[in-house]
């Protein structure tokens, strides 16, 4: 890789009074590419991702940012200002329940636009049709383009989380369980969309789940965390077919079963 | 009228109190349509009837100043009735109906139709402060918002109603951006008031009491009612006239006159429909109402 | 003609009159009297001062009276006067141990040093109408009988006797005076030591901050704790008693125990600078109570958690739900979650003063001709324009419903 990484963390550390959710966490993250963070619940997956995304500073370490133009910030160094800018327009993170990322009484259309309209958009016509334009792209017929997300189905909402990422040609993705709650034909479709809309746009992403044939269908390389720390990482492939750690044995075995 | 006990302070507040105020309001004027904070007391009128208003002309006013109060735009329903008599009792001051005469005018809801001018003080009664309080009513969340010019939720709001009434259904305390800075509210004036704020000369204060909030729009500053860029802002007309004045350019007032729901338009400004009723007297009054749809 | 519609001047000196005759009622009853009002229906006045944020009994009764038995208009009318005050200075802390106790009661203990005082309370009476009571001619308090019960106190197990001596504590100061009428809380060491001393129970400390004065500032959320036990203790009553209720039945349960209620009278002492030392300015009466609640161990050895409600006056239905609902709200320092509303601190702060509440729910009332006026010409023209999909009143200014 002659390329700049789009993401580093360095050293994280954070606890919740007494217990330590991450302990010494680093990662490097490259354009393009989807890293995976596979663990039981607990291990600090999501705290991972919440100080990733510059919303839980971490009580040690930093998280750097690549920006569009090519600066690399610290990300808790710089204003909160610069860094809720940054992450409407250039970052994107699905909640693992897509109803708390979602503005439930606004349509499917409106929240769309939302994220345009954070960026600046101020024309009813263009965000309209960016917004129809990207129902089409997660699938969702445009008949339910002014319907609430209230009215749609778990594996619609999940996609019109998405749509409403995505929008703003985001460079990186936060995904938190994307297809946690989701039965098994509906993932299928789910993780399809995601994979497809990441080649398309050159997306990187880091994939949170405790699933591990979602983290072997999405990602090139993976993690695999325990009590706040990395106890394995390396190719996806490697690491699953080949556990070198006996937690990550047993999560294989656990898990993956006899697949 | 109620009896008033002896002793109370000029204008009612302490002068503590108004210093307060005053504070508050010199740094709402520096940052035109940002919310200051500021430690409002319980007054001798319940909150959302306007005590914010009332805190802001009591710690401004003096014995040469002249008075007027409106709600609805007309001088004399109760709540302005009530409020005149209190300023004037403590206060002091002369009051007048005559918008060009005052040199404060507390309101309720509407600005006069008569233009105001250079050294004019507007006195709004304010009960939300804050435009971001239906779409987010958390106080913390909404004062970073403002701090970060984050107001792309206020477009989701228009969006929603041009996607479902095919324009912008906010027909009164129709949010305008301050100084392109901040978001603000101009308390519930129809929309059809809002351009009146743009470059007026007139300085403008907003006194939320219960929600402990004053800001400002300075002398000629820029007011902008939101809107989309193919959805322009549209301050809107009644398509009448007044059934006393015959103008056909206030914001009127609809009268149910029978049990049959025959109505009649009359001006909201009743000071303006008086004084325009004196200048036609003897003259051919406009014809009122039934003349368009 | 149709300036008719809106009212004016005569309007209103018409309602003061008619408000002034309605107050007196009829002239063959003779008029109610503010000593009256204030020893007869003396729980009316203490909930009027605990809410009006003013102790002051006489001003209180007559806000009583002038409200015509209205509390919360009469809160209002004692805020209203107390915004005309200027601020003096702040008094000394209060030390309600070195209070007399009129009830003292502790829910976790049968027996504890110092014992239960019952005192004047409803708790054990039943709520049987009394017609010997409303017979004002015939009813005079039988005498002697509750100089004999003060005298005595309702025994309880495990309380001292009338006038026996009692152990000092180290550091302790300030003997009983002469004509107290009863034993000093000093002498009832607080209940929630003896779990302090075994560890059990959540330390507290003073921060050394000045406390901040919600009356003369406005201040952001989340407040710190003593605003908060500032803005709960001029809350309403009954907004508070609902809340506390809501935690009972799961809505941000806290499992409270009542360690310890009291009622007294404490010295307010002032620090005049002049004199160099404090100086008894006032006396009033005050309810605390102090829950314990259930324990928390994440990080450290389990301890009981607490909950604490001072109000002015005699009103301890308040400082009960008060302090159910003080330790509701600290569900995000012991990362419980907030789950029901009375965890919810903006919501529960921003909603609980009943003279803001009052006014606001109220101002709907006045003219909106120009909002409704607005409205209406919207709709029409929305209805002129079909293809809107459009419902309800536009969700701003006086409407609701968040995105």
């Amino acid at each position: 890789m002659t390329e700049e990484p789009l993401l580093e963390a360095k050293g994280l550390h954070f606890s919740y009074g007494s217990h330590k959710a991450l302990e010494g966490v680093s990662l490097e993250l490259y354009p393009g590419e989807i890293l995976g963070v596979v663990g039981e619940s607990g291990s600090g997956k999501s705290t991972l991702l919440n100080v990733l995304r510059g919303e839980a500073r971490p009580s040690a370490g930093e998280v750097y940012y690549r920006d569009k133009a090519g600066e690399r910030l610290n990300v808790f160094a710089i204003s909160e200002g610069r860094r809720r800018k940054l992450a409407r327009t250039e970052l994107g993170f699905a909640r693992q329940r897509p109803e708390e990322g979602l503005r439930m009484k606004v349509s499917g259309g409106g929240n769309i636009a939302e994220r345009l309209f954070a960026a600046g958009e101020r024309s009813y016509g263009v965000a309209r049709e960016k917004a129809k334009e990207w129902l089409g792209k997660v699938e969702i017929p445009l008949s339910r383009l002014d319907d609430p997300p209230t009215q749609y189905s778990g594996g619609m909402r999940e996609r019109l989380q998405l749509a409403r990422n995505l929008a703003t040609y985001p460079r990186l993705v936060l995904l938190d369980e994307p297809t946690g709650g989701l039965d098994a034909s509906v993932q299928a479709r789910v993780l399809d969309l995601i994979l497809s809309l990441a080649k398309e746009f050159g997306l990187a992403g880091v994939l949170v789940t405790h699933d591990l044939r979602v983290a072997r269908l999405l990602t090139e390389r993976i993690m695999v965390m325990k009590g706040g720390a990395v106890v394995e990482s390396g190719l996806t492939d490697r690491v699953l077919d080949d556990p070198r750690e006996s937690y990550t044995q047993l999560l294989v075995s656990s898990t993956l079963g006899d697949a | 009228m109620a009896r008033y006990r002896t002793g109370l302070n000029y204008a009612y507040l302490s002068e503590d109190a108004k210093r307060v105020v005053r504070r508050a309001l010199l740094k709402a004027v520096a940052i035109p349509g940002f919310q200051v904070p500021f430690s409002g007391r319980e007054m001798p009128m319940p909150y959302g009837w306007g005590t914010g208003g009332v805190q802001v002309t009591a710690s401004l006013i003096g014995p040469g100043d002249v008075l007027k109060v409106i709600d609805q735009g007309a001088d004399d329903t109760t709540n302005a009735v009530s409020i005149r008599d209190f300023l004037a009792k403590t206060a002091f001051c002369r009051v007048t109906e005559e918008t060009g005469e005052a040199t404060i005018i507390q309101t309720r809801h509407r600005i006069p139709e008569t233009p105001l001018k250079e050294g004019q003080i507007m006195v709004y009664q304010v009960p939300i402060p804050d435009p971001l309080r239906f779409l987010e009513p958390k106080l913390e969340e909404n004062r970073a918002l403002h701090a970060l010019r984050e107001y792309g939720i206020l477009y989701v709001k228009l969006y929603e109603d041009v996607t479902r009434h095919g324009e912008i259904a906010q027909s009164y305390d129709y949010p305008a951006m301050v100084n392109r800075r901040y978001a603000m509210s101009p308390s519930p004036i129809p929309r059809f008031d809002n351009p009146k704020l743009r470059l007026s000369p007139a300085l403008h204060l907003f006194g939320a009491g219960r929600e402990k909030r004053v800001y400002a729009v300075p002398p000629h500053c820029e007011v902008e009612s939101l809107a989309f860029s193919d959805y322009p802002f549209r301050a809107g007309e009644s398509g009448h006239r007044c059934e006393l004045c015959g103008d056909g350019e206030s914001f009127l007032d609809e009268m149910v006159v029978d049990d049959a729901g025959g109505r009649v338009f009359v001006c909201s400004d009743s000071a303006h429909c008086r004084r325009r009723r004196e200048s036609l007297q003897g003259a051919e009054l406009p014809r009122a109402e039934k003349e368009e749809k | 003609m149709y300036v008719a519609v809106k009212g004016g001047e005569k309007a209103i000196k018409s309602a003061h009159a008619l408000l002034s005759e309605a107050r007196r009622g009829p002239l063959d009853i003779p008029e109610i009297s503010q000593g009256q009002i204030r020893h007869q229906l003396g729980l009316a006045v203490e909930r009027v001062m605990a809410e009006g944020s003013l102790y002051a009994p006489k001003l209180a009764a007559l806000a009583v009276k002038q409200a015509r038995g209205d509390l919360v208009e009469a809160i209002f009318l004692l805020r209203a006067t107390r915004g005309t005050f200027p601020t003096w200075g702040y008094s000394e802390p209060l030390d309600s141990s070195a209070a007399r106790a009129k009830r003292r009661i502790s829910g976790t203990w049968k027996d504890l040093p110092g014992g239960q005082i019952l005192g004047a309370t409803f708790d054990y009476s039943h709520r049987l109408l009394d017609f010997e009571l409303g017979d004002v001619a015939r009813h005079s308090r039988p005498l002697g009988e509750a100089e004999e019960a003060r005298g005595e106190g309702p025994r309880v197990p495990g309380e001292r006797e009338p006038g026996q001596a009692r152990e000092r504590e180290p550091g302790e100061t300030g003997a009983q005076e002469p004509g107290e009428t009863g034993p000093s809380l000093e002498a009832l060491p607080r209940a929630a030591r003896i779990l302090l001393g075994e560890g059990l129970l959540e330390t507290e400390s003073d921060d050394g901050e000045t406390p901040g004065d919600l009356t003369r500032r406005t201040y952001p959320f989340p407040y710190s704790r003593e605003l908060r036990l500032q803005s709960l203790a001029r809350a309403d009553e009954g907004f508070l008693l609902s809340l506390a209720y809501s935690t009972q039945r799961g809505f941000g349960s806290t499992h409270p125990f009542v360690a310890e209620l009291r009622i007294g009278t404490v010295k307010v002492e002032f620090w005049a600078p002049e004199l160099g030392f404090p100086v008894t300015v006032a006396e009033m009466e005050i309810t605390e109570c102090e829950t314990v609640n259930q324990f928390r161990g994440n990080g450290g050895r389990p301890r009981f958690t607490r909950g604490y409600g001072l109000v002015m006056g005699d009103n301890e239905r308040k400082a009960l739900a008060l302090a159910m609902v003080e330790r509701a709200l600290r569900a995000p320092e012991y990362e419980e979650g907030v789950k029901g509303p009375a965890q919810d601190e903006e919501f529960v702060l921003s909603h609980g003063d009943n003279v803001e509440a009052y006014g606001f729910v109220s101002h709907v009332k006045l003219p909106h001709y120009v909002d409704f006026q607005a409205e209406l010409s919207l709709l029409r023209s929305l209805r002129e324009n079909p293809g809107g999909t459009g419902d309800g009143f536009g969700e701003e200014g006086d409407g609701d419903g968040a995105l």
